[in-house]
């Protein structure tokens, strides 16, 4: 047994240690790299953060819609499948499930009880909602983008530190899955579209059991990667493809429209069938030693405070709303509200506002509710002798990552009257 | 569908605020960073969402709504 300072590691080196019976399995446990306080790339990683649908199921559209923060849903068709926060089935006891790190078209399974160091508050239960028939290349996925300035140091395309020594650099996604069919699913990394580059692993679901899984990826050393505030990478769960869109090789970087490998589970083929996943890390490892360990356990998944992680998503999307509370809910608790005074009965009113949750990723798509009626793009106006007028047509401009200006379209207010808007602000990356 | 938005200090001189998306009457930016502003790019090229990565044409191309006239700036008391 070898202890090895890597890079980005600690590793603890069991090479030639008999685990069940296996001889030299060649298992590198990475220890370390906690006291990098973003070790873990995925943002709500365990689904403890819900600003958008606390407490709903959501459905999948047309195109993207997110679920819990950071976590999005993908698909050709709506209703295909929804998603919800779950803690009413949690992994304890586990197996572990790794790829090898040089042969990602081989896998294994290694049976021995994984200590339980630690609990997850919640998993995301996926959940396909009919027996679909997958249209020509259409597709459906469960992702998360991640921001490039998030993964610069891992110098995506070999811009800067490129591959010393010769080397691989490897990343490390690990999870725990609980699918209800057995079988191969995908996992694939990609870059952003227009780009088709991406990099498919076959992981094997056990019904109805918890696993743990370790996929090493290697870092690409070609095509171009973003650094800056759009997306840098995707990682996806297919969760169906058409045969069209199905194929290539696992293991391997690639340009490809195939979006999961060929013979894989369709989970929105079946319905009713499920999928849980928690602990999602994405952690850099940087050059094995050598020679390279064939398999890679990962670190434990990293605890960042409640607070740290709210406050990693409010960079993608703030809301009015008190936490717990939705958008569409009539409330003025966290409404934002200004005076005119100005004595004027047919005015407009501006309010410029500043995100309270700090600077977002970028310029927002901003929504606007009032307090009574149904429909969005509405304010709320008082007066101050008569009270409340009634929800009026409001709009945001003049919208940048940092703030944006809220105003009443013309209408009769009346003499000093407070304007109230409820908004929400979306700054996911496109893919 | 999309309506443009005129900015209200600038819009008399033509300026766009935002883009409504009437659907949800969700404020757009007029910023390359934006996703919905991306949708929005090639909505106007007969583009429609398939998938989280790409698009299928299904025109030959769309127009938005016309901003409203520009409105009144309000006077000093």
């Amino acid at each position: 047994m070898t202890i090895v300072l890597g890079q980005n590691y600690l590793g603890l080196n069991t090479d030639n240690v008999s685990i069940n019976g296996n001889q030299n399995v060649g298992l590198y446990t990475l220890q370390g790299n906690s006291f990098f306080p973003f070790k873990n790339r995925i943002i709500n990683g365990e689904f403890n953060v819900n600003q958008r649908n606390n407490g709903l199921t959501v459905n999948n559209v047309v195109g993207r819609t997110f679920g819990p923060d950071r976590w999005g849903l993908g698909g050709s068709t709506a209703g295909a499948f929804s998603v919800r926060i779950a803690n009413d089935d949690l992994p304890g006891a586990h197996s572990l499930y790794v790829i090898y790190v040089n042969a990602a078209t081989s896998n294994d399974i290694i049976t021995y009880n994984m200590p339980v160091t630690r609990t997850f508050p919640y998993c995301i239960e996926i959940k396909s909602l009919s027996s679909l028939s997958i249209g020509t290349s259409h597709s459906y996925d469960f992702f998360q983008n991640i921001e490039g300035r998030h993964i610069m140091d891992m110098d995506f395309g070999n811009l800067g530190i490129g591959n010393s020594y010769g080397q691989t650099r490897y990343m490390l996604l690990s999870f725990f899955m609980k699918p209800s069919l057995s079988g191969f699913y995908t996992v694939r990394f990609e870059a952003p579209s227009p780009s088709t580059f991406r990099y498919r692993v076959n992981v094997y679901g056990y019904a109805n059991q918890w696993v743990r899984y370790s996929i090493p990826v290697p870092i690409p050393t070609s095509e171009t990667w973003s650094i800056n505030q759009s997306t840098g990478l995707r990682v996806n769960w297919s969760l169906g493809a058409s045969s069209s869109v199905s194929g290539g090789t696992p293991g391997l970087w690639e340009s490809t429209s195939n979006v999961k490998l060929s013979g894989n589970i369709d989970l929105v083929s079946t319905l009713n069938a499920t999928m849980k996943l928690t602990g999602i890390q994405l952690e850099y490892i940087g050059n094995l030693p050598s020679p390279t360990p064939t398999y890679l356990v990962p670190s434990d998944f990293q605890t960042r405070s409640w607070q740290t992680e709210y406050e990693l998503c409010l960079r993608y999307y703030q809301k009015s709303y008190l936490y717990g509370t939705n958008a569409w809910t009539s409330t003025t608790e966290g409404m934002y509200i200004q005076s005119n005074n100005s004595g004027e009965t047919t005015v407009q009113t501006y309010n410029h506002i500043r995100w309270p949750g700090g600077p977002m990723r970028g310029p927002p798509t901003v929504t606007l509710y009032g307090l009574n009626s149904s429909t969005a793009g509405r304010g709320y106006i008082w007066n101050g002798s008569v009270g409340g007028l009634g929800d009026e047509a409001a709009f945001a401009t003049a919208i940048s990552g940092t703030a944006a200006m809220f105003y009443i379209s013309p209408v009769t207010l009346g003499n000093h009257f407070m304007a109230g808007f409820n908004w929400v602000a979306d700054a996911e990356p496109s893919s | 569908m999309y309506k443009i938005i005129l900015d209200p200090i600038e819009g008399r001189n033509g300026k766009i605020g935002s883009i409504l998306r009437l659907a949800d009457m969700a404020n757009i930016p007029l910023d390359p960073l934006n996703a919905d502003y991306q949708r929005y790019l090639k909505w106007l090229e007969g583009y429609e969402p398939d998938g989280i990565t790409g698009y299928i044409k299904v025109s030959d191309g769309n127009e938005p709504i016309p901003a409203d006239p520009f409105p009144p700036l309000p006077e000093n008391p």
